[in-house]
């Protein structure tokens, strides 16, 4: 099946936009044979943003995983969309504490920047509950803890402690 | 000033203390566009696009964004719905941008900054607009500014209502532009901001970006873990300013 995104605009912005486009879209896509691969074609996109992409070509990505196959992509702001369309990939050996969640750096590639330097970025915030579940189904060992600017301190002492309770050597850094 | 009056070629190169010559280069480029008329075919500007080359864009929307008595922004800055702002007015903006030289960034991703921008104000206040509805949305390509403001219910109040440990416009302004965060619960999704920080530090374009109290000051260069955020006068809403 070929997805021209160019039917939908040139100029592809916007959450509800993209959410109202899937939703149009769906009836066709439903009909997809099980094994038919999908490729979705950019060309004729001047601008997409990465909240389009988010909620048309994510939920694409993620059910149809390896069967999708995306064309003419070179447009700037288009790799910049599907960079954010991808899921993040969590970075484990570095977690930002603020007073109510824990933030893992996201584990970025130069490749898909397409930069001469990754980026920072900061991911999902998760419960100190979830945080430690993804920590200790990974096996991680030792973790880099990025107190906020005026932290609390119990807080801090707090996470550490549920931490090196789990067997995970914490070091702070600022 | 009548907005609508229309200016002979002469009269506009006087105003703006420019010769006839470089009007008609900044007509092809579109920096400042003239319309023909009448049988003649001889060009014309619009006063109001003049009022606004003569006028600061920031100031202007800034002095709409905090103003006490709230009053819709003139008709060529108003943006009331979604839809008169993108794809309508955003999509001319994509045309100009592309007849801009040394950008310092591509064009696509500028328009899809100033895209994710205006739409969260939109997505973000549908229903809750404390006064006055929509945007207000204007750039000059002379000057190599784009001006984005909203009178809706500002960061901190949105994202309260999935992070109510936030207390600050500060805080508020870190989490909106360094994490994947949405204030429209159930939605865990927020790249919107994210991707204007990105692309912020990778290019030649420099944001300043206020909402409550606070000033975010982002270019090539800067520490995402240490934003650069000061005070700033008090308003509900939100105000960005891009150069490029």
């Amino acid at each position: 099946m070929l997805i021209e995104l160019k039917k939908f605009g040139d100029i592809l912005t916007s959450r509800e936009a993209g959410r109202e486009a899937l939703s149009a879209f769906l009836p066709t896509l439903n009909v997809l044979d099980k094994n038919e691969r999908i490729t979705i074609d950019f060309q004729g996109v001047s601008v997409l943003t990465p909240s389009w992409a988010d909620e048309f070509i994510r939920p694409i990505l993620e059910k149809y995983t390896k069967r999708v196959l995306l064309i003419n992509d070179a447009n700037p702001s288009v790799q910049a969309a599907m960079r954010f369309a991808q899921k993040p990939k969590l970075d484990l050996n570095n977690v930002t504490v603020f007073q109510d969640v824990l933030v893992f750096d996201e584990a970025t590639d130069d490749k898909i920047h397409n930069t001469d330097k990754a980026v920072f970025v900061l991911t999902f915030p998760y419960s100190d509950e979830d945080a430690l579940r993804i920590l200790t189904n990974n096996k991680a060992k030792k973790i880099y803890i990025h107190p906020v600017d005026n932290l609390n301190g119990s807080r801090l002492k707090a996470v550490t402690q549920m931490l090196n309770q789990a067997g995970i050597e914490t070091v702070i850094s600022k | 000033m009548e907005n609508d009056k229309l200016l002979s070629i002469g009269e506009t190169a006087k105003l703006l203390g420019v010769s006839i010559q470089t009007l008609r280069r900044w007509d092809s480029k579109g920096v400042l566009k003239s319309f023909r008329a009448g049988a003649s075919g001889k060009r014309f500007y619009k006063q109001q696009d003049v009022k606004v080359f003569l006028n600061d864009l920031p100031t202007i929307g800034w002095k709409w964004a905090c103003q006490t008595t709230p009053a819709e922004p003139e008709k060529e800055f108003y943006c009331r719905t979604k839809d008169v702002f993108a794809p309508g007015r955003l999509s001319r903006l994509e045309d100009d941008l592309q007849k801009v030289d040394n950008l310092g960034i591509h064009h696509s991703l500028l328009t899809s900054m100033v895209g994710e921008i205006g739409d969260n104000s939109y997505a973000h206040n549908l229903g809750n607009w404390p006064d006055i509805q929509g945007i207000f949305f204007a750039y000059d390509l002379n000057k190599r500014v784009i001006v984005l403001a909203d009178r809706g219910r500002g960061i901190l109040k949105t994202l309260q209502s999935v992070r109510p440990g936030l207390h600050s416009h500060e805080e508020a302004l870190t989490v909106a532009f360094t994490q994947v965060i949405s204030g429209r619960f159930p939605e865990r999704r927020g790249n919107g901001l994210k991707s204007v920080t990105q692309n912020v530090l990778t290019s030649n374009v420099g944001l300043t970006f206020r909402t409550g109290n606070a000033q975010l000051n982002l270019k090539k260069g800067s520490d995402p873990k240490h934003l650069d955020i000061t005070e700033c006068e008090t308003f509900h809403g939100c105000f960005a300013i891009l150069k490029f």
